[in-house]
């Protein structure tokens, strides 16, 4: 298996994940009890006004029917009207996604270097002092739910220690820079405006954080163990017999192996750096997709619930790809698994 | 040969059985040990026993059991920590304290439940996929499995959690449709390899009945693997029931629940801070409790006994 | 017999800190190998040869491998006082190991010329470390140990070649630059017979072309005896016997020795090999005295509770055992 067929088929393994999803949300918005037309039209909407919504919304057909129609107008990008924005619900998740996107950056760029360095010094002075604040650090970490260091954080640095701001993407004083890709960080970078990058890099920094948390400890935690793992392996051993200096095998050596399953527990955090960022943006008011979930969510709104959801679930398997890559481009025991030299 | 084929207690397993039964009795000092010598685990497992006991206990241990309900008292309400209130009242007057203890009966209630629903559920799609690896019984379940477990929990569980009606039973069956996904892909695994081995295929030649096969021969295999995810999970699911009570969709009030009393002090930050920062710290104890403990049954199971 | 002595370990000691204590694992060890003598060091699995050999270089994981007593001199210096610009030179220049198991021992992330040319780089001195320099010498290792096709070998990975070819990688490494002293540790024992004899015999070849020393580590007494000059006999981490190859054999005198001789199966037949009764004592609380006397059927009161002394029987025979006292 080489890694174009390794690739297509995890990206058609993804897109086969991504259809059920959409089918088990399908099922779940038509199982609900009410009628969508009704909903979406209001109590005093008159009878054969909500009848024509039904038959354009083709509620009387068959629910495998309805289906159909549902899916391709998925495919369309035609998630229907959200009954909170009155506006398409793609048009509603190309504004808020952004934001969202630029929280999982930071987040994971936070992630992936803090959990590299502390895993790696944790492995360096293992069972030292160090090694033990390091562990009990990430007891910690693990166990504190990101809505709670995100409501902390906004106890600490909202009303006692005015370091970093803790509401919004930019601060009020600051000109939004021409939109681009959404991406504050990005636009202001294309715009030039280097205040407009510090502040906005300034505002990500604790809702990122808090997303970034949990994950960040438990991955450093396999850093640690998969690194002294590693340490103990003969071609360490033999790498320092053959003179190679200490510091080259700690930093390329012993780093490169160590990292595979790191990216791969960072892969399987995805999701609770999704599920996580749904509450932490609706804690920092991040006019991000999750908070437009949430809201859709707390008001019955099925169009936006459901595209929420297929969007959560396609932005999980792209990302989970993406790790598939990073690994497979690490470990060329999975690149090339199987081909056996001559 | 045809009345040991048909014959429910066949000797052998009987015997196998209670060998291990007996081994298992041998052993316990040995567990004991290997649990204990990661010092943290002792701690884990004793927060974890001492949660236990005051829910159990709540009415008895806690100084104003009438506060875990719609009560009020405007003359005591917003007092912040003191010795007749050691964390202090919320905006009613109710006792935090009590509400907290209270609000562990239903945290340790929602993994209770969602586990004992959603593992037997999980343990037994993965047998049967496993032993019928390969078939198409095998690719409809495991396929199933990989969408659920592409979904981040949380969101689907806020979705269905919101569209039926937002309370305790519901969210409790929003996360058990969540849960059952992982042990299916674990047990899978490990089934899956059973199969080939010579017991069961020692057992098949015999003419041991399939359920024989599945529950004495495959099953007891891959239980270890199980019971450390059990240990480890309980601590998420309180974490993900949090959550939902957290944005509204778990128990409602008047009942107290650790993220709704979290999400409520928040209004009154940073004034009536202990509001918020007592219910967050027994979230998080409770949590690092079951993670401490069940690191430790991990141990327990992978390395301790050899 | 060659005279300069290049290595001589005296009474080493290394233990393994485990919970509850220290493994005792080399025992008191002392052994000597001489300017380009080929030395075999024999033993049963798990009696301490690799972790002898390990601490000759320095590269025991040093959380938990403890070096109470003892002195390893390398050309008149001791290793164990190195500093780490010495302990450099040593591992660059004068000694190189040979790993036994050339799956581990090779990083599986990188490729071979990667890891290769990382290892010449840093054997030469800095002013001729450029890249077309550094290559040729890979490529001359690989052509050394009749690897084809070396540019090919170059840009794979481990998974990529064969157990045969990933060891005959891991001696390439070993001779990149000329060293003075080879360590080999089994070679090839992880490969099947025919693999592991064209090992043999390329090792035998690389030796007796660079005048370099070897330390052959084996469990086959037939290996050693084709390859080398003198014989260590190891049993629980001491030297239990030393004597030239011939004469080990002609004329065993430890009671391990008369064993580990008798349980190698004869070509001429005659049963089944005899094997030496019991196992490896344990490292935790080995006995005090003979570390051998619970498996010798010739043993005393005084090897219960003193250790033999090393004897010289003459010839350049040595035994640690009380019977060959005068």
């Amino acid at each position: 298996m080489d890694l174009r067929s390794f690739l297509l088929r995890r990206v058609f393994h993804s897109i086969f994940v991504v259809v059920g999803i959409s089918i088990v949300i399908f099922c779940i918005a038509r199982l609900v009890p009410g009628d969508p037309a009704r909903m979406a039209l209001g109590e005093e909407a008159p009878d054969e006004v909500v009848e024509r919504l039904r038959q354009e919304m083709h509620l009387d057909k068959p629910i495998y029917e309805q289906y159909y129609y549902w899916l391709t107008g998925v495919l369309r990008g035609d998630f229907g009207r959200s009954l909170v924005t009155h506006q398409p619900v793609l048009q509603d998740i190309k504004e808020t996604l952004p934001a969202t996107m630029e929280i999982a950056l930071v987040a994971g760029v936070i992630m992936v270097v803090l959990s590299i360095i502390l895993g790696s010094i944790a492995a360096w002075y293992r069972d030292t002092v160090i090694d033990g604040i390091i562990r009990v650090m990430a007891y910690f970490g693990v166990a504190i739910p990101g809505f709670v260091v995100a409501t902390v954080f906004i106890l600490v640095f909202g009303y006692y220690w005015h370091v970093l701001p803790v509401l919004g993407r930019l601060s009020s004083n600051i000109s939004v820079p021409p939109r681009v890709t959404g991406l504050l960080l990005v636009d202001s970078l294309i715009a030039g405006n280097m205040v407009a990058f510090k502040d906005a890099l300034l505002h990500l920094l604790l809702p990122a954080s808090s997303v970034a948390m949990a994950s960040t400890f438990q991955a450093a935690r396999i850093t640690r163990s998969s690194m002294v793992d590693n340490m103990q392996r003969d071609f360490v051993a033999a790498e320092r017999g053959y003179g190679i200096p200490e510091r080259r095998i700690a930093l390329r050596y012993l780093l490169k192996p160590s990292l595979i399953p790191t990216v791969s527990v960072l892969g399987l955090s995805l999701a609770n750096i999704i599920e996580t960022s749904f509450l932490v943006e609706l804690i920092f008011n991040w006019p991000g997709i999750s908070r437009y979930g949430m809201q859709a969510i707390l008001s019955k709104d099925l169009n936006a619930i459901s595209g929420v959801v297929v969007i959560a679930g396609l932005g999980f398997a792209v990302a989970n790809v993406i790790v598939d890559l990073v690994v497979a481009n690490l470990d060329p025991r999975i690149r090339l698994g199987g081909v056996k030299g001559a | 040969m045809t009345a040991v084929q048909h014959s429910k207690s066949r000797p052998e397993a009987v015997l196998g059985l209670n060998m291990k039964r007996q081994r298992f009795a041998e052993n316990m000092g040995k567990y004991w040990y290997a649990f204990s010598r990661n010092k943290l685990s002792v701690v884990g497992l004793a927060i974890v026993l001492t949660i236990v006991i005051l829910a159990i206990l709540a009415p008895v241990v806690t100084p104003y059991p009438e506060h875990a309900g719609a009560f009020v008292d405007y003359d005591n309400a917003s007092k912040p920590p003191s010795r007749s209130h050691i964390f202090g009242t919320d905006v009613f007057g109710r006792d935090i304290f009590t509400r907290i203890v209270f609000s562990f009966r239903g945290a340790l209630l929602i993994a209770l439940v969602v586990l004992s629903i959603a593992v037997p559920v999980g343990v037994l799609l993965g047998l049967i996929a496993g032993y019928f690896k390969g078939t198409l019984l095998d690719t409809v379940i495991m396929r199933t499995t990989d969408v659920f477990l592409a979904v981040p929990p949380l969101i689907l569980a806020l979705a269905i959690a919101s569209m039926l009606k937002p309370n305790m039973m519901n969210s409790m069956i929003a996360v058990t449709l969540m849960w059952w996904p992982w042990y299916t892909r674990i047990v899978y695994g490990m089934a899956a390899s059973c199969r080939n081995e010579y017991f069961v295929i020692a057992a098949e030649l015999t003419g041991a009945s399939k359920l024989h096969i599945l529950f004495r021969e495959i099953l007891p295999n891959c239980l270890s693997p199980v019971f450390t995810k059990i240990a480890l999970d309980v601590g998420w699911v309180i974490l993900i029931s949090a959550s939902l009570s957290f944005v509204g969709l778990g128990e409602q009030p008047p009942t107290p629940a650790l993220g709704q009393m979290v999400s409520d002090g928040a209004k009154y930050m940073p004034d009536l801070w202990w509001m918020t920062i007592f219910p967050a710290l027994a979230i998080v104890v409770i949590i690092l409790g079951f993670n401490l403990a069940g690191d430790g049954l991990r141990d327990m199971l992978e390395t301790g006994v050899k | 017999m060659p005279e300069e002595i290049l290595l001589d370990i005296k009474g080493l000691n290394v233990w393994y800190r485990v919970y509850g204590g220290y493994l005792k694992v080399v025992h008191n060890l002392s052994l000597q190998v001489y300017r380009g003598e080929r030395v075999g060091l024999v033993g049963e699995a798990g009696c301490g040869k690799t972790t002898t050999m390990k601490a000759i270089l320095r590269i025991l994981p040093e959380s938990v491998a403890h070096i109470p007593r003892g002195e390893i001199i390398f050309r008149g210096r001791d290793v164990l006082k190195m500093n780490r610009a010495e302990l450099q030179k040593l591992r660059s220049r004068g000694i190189a190991m040979i790993f036994q198991d050339p799956t581990s021992a090779l990083n599986p992330v990188f490729t071979v010329g990667e890891q290769l040319e990382d290892v010449i780089r840093f054997a030469l001195p800095p002013e001729e470390r450029q890249k077309k320099r550094i290559h040729d010498i890979a490529v001359q290792a690989l052509k050394e140990v009749y690897l084809p096709d070396q540019e090919r070998i170059l840009q794979s990975y481990p998974v990529q070649l064969s157990g045969g070819m990933r060891q005959r990688i891991c001696i390439s490494m070993a001779i990149t630059t000329p060293r003075e002293l080879l360590i080999a540790d089994e070679p090839g024992t992880s490969l099947d017979v025919t693999i592991q004899d064209q090992i043999l015999r390329l090792l035998r070849e690389l030796v007796e072309k660079h005048g370099t020393s070897i330390i052959l580590i084996t469990h086959s007494l037939g290996v050693a005896r084709q390859m080398t000059d003198r014989i260590y006999v190891m049993y629980a981490g001491s030297i239990v016997e030393a004597a030239p190859s011939a004469t080990l054999f002609k004329e065993p005198l430890h009671p391990y020795t008369v064993g580990l001789l008798a349980s190698v199966p004869k070509i001429s037949g005659g049963g089944i090999a005899e094997g030496i009764p019991g196992r490896i004592p344990n490292y935790l609380n080995p006995p005090n005295g003979c570390r051998f006397q619970p498996r010798c059927s010739l043993s005393d009161d005084r090897c219960l509770s003193q250790s033999p002394p090393i004897l010289d029987v003459g010839g350049g025979h040595y035994v640690a055992c009380f019977r060959y006292e005068r």
